[in-house]
């Protein structure tokens, strides 16, 4: 299975790659969402785990250009923003979970491996 | 003020809880003090001037991303980068001074958003935040380019104190917000979001 780990901190994917890289998925990174599209694009994820926050181009607006080609792929929001609308925006996006940081690992691969067998 | 406290702690103890939650290793950050102070007297509120600091700078803003009404800075001591960044990521991966910056933006990050969450849920309005900043940069300097401008000499700030203690050592830290006095709307946004704290 493969994951696209989105997020702009060069810290953040590291932990989510140290979480998910010894469960067996194949794992590339995007820091912003105008990689997220190119990569969603050419590699095909089974699962993309997006932040919110992001230069260039924020989260939600990377999935909603992902929906339009890709609209089955998965998507676990993993992020700080804990807000109504943005929420209700990734809901209407047709997001698996929202995980708000603070997180933990476990928290991280429960989402995903739940996400991934409901396909 | 007291309220920016409030919002102040409440944003450590969300970054406090990311830190805990990925560390490997026993560590402790602690709020030792806090105190409001007047612009000039921060960098004596903190620590030595001259100790070399990393900071996070996070702009919070309600629709004019280049005009934040409030910043948020999450600063620490220098030297506890590569032993923080150790601890939390563990053997196997590169701790170098990248990634331990990245690791402070994402607890500032983290801070930053709890501030922005608590003020969208009272508002019932979404608060943005910008992509934190990093800066190193002497304790002195930092106070003097991202306080001096963004606030009046005569505003007085809200200041923690914090104290990272790991491997036996202890190293200075701090967080601030700071609030733009020509925004009225920002300072009621506070006097009215601190109650669900």
């Amino acid at each position: 299975m493969k994951v696209l780990i989105v997020d702009d901190a060069l810290f953040m994917r590291a932990t989510l790659r140290k979480a998910l890289e010894p469960l067996g998925y194949e794992i590339r990174e995007a820091e912003n969402g105008v990689q997220a599209i190119e990569i969603a694009g050419e590699w095909s994820p089974d699962l993309i785990t997006m932040d919110i926050v992001m230069p260039e181009m924020d989260g939600l607006q990377a999935l909603a250009e992902i929906r339009r080609s890709a609209s089955q792929v998965r998507v676990v929001m993993v992020t700080a923003v804990d807000q109504r609308e943005p929420m209700q925006e990734a809901m209407r996006l047709g997001i698996s979970d929202f995980i708000v940081k603070p997180f933990d690992e476990n928290r991280v691969i429960s989402a995903v491996d739940r996400a991934l067998s409901r396909q | 003020m007291s309220r920016s406290f409030l919002l102040l702690m409440d944003a450590m103890r969300q970054a406090n809880r990311q830190l805990s939650r990925l560390s490997r290793q026993k560590m402790s950050l602690k709020v030792v003090g806090g105190r409001v102070v007047p612009l000039p007297e921060v960098t004596g509120a903190i620590g030595p001037a001259d100790i070399r600091m990393c900071a996070v700078i996070a702009g919070l803003y309600f629709d004019q991303p280049d005009r934040p009404e409030m910043r948020f800075i999450l600063a620490v001591d220098q030297a506890a980068l590569a032993p923080l960044a150790a601890a939390v990521l563990g053997t196997g991966f590169d701790t170098g001074p990248a990634m331990a910056r990245s690791m402070l933006q994402e607890f500032g990050n983290v801070g930053a958003s709890a501030i922005a969450n608590h003020l969208s849920s009272r508002m019932d309005a979404r608060v943005h935040i910008s992509a934190p900043d990093v800066i190193e940069d002497t304790l002195e300097s930092l106070a003097n380019a991202t306080i001096g401008s963004f606030l009046n000499p005569e505003d007085n700030i809200p200041v923690l104190q914090t104290e990272l203690r790991m491997d036996g050592r202890t190293y200075t830290g701090s967080a601030l917000l700071l609030i733009d006095r020509d925004i009225d709307q920002a300072e009621c946004l506070i006097s009215g979001s601190v109650k669900g704290i």
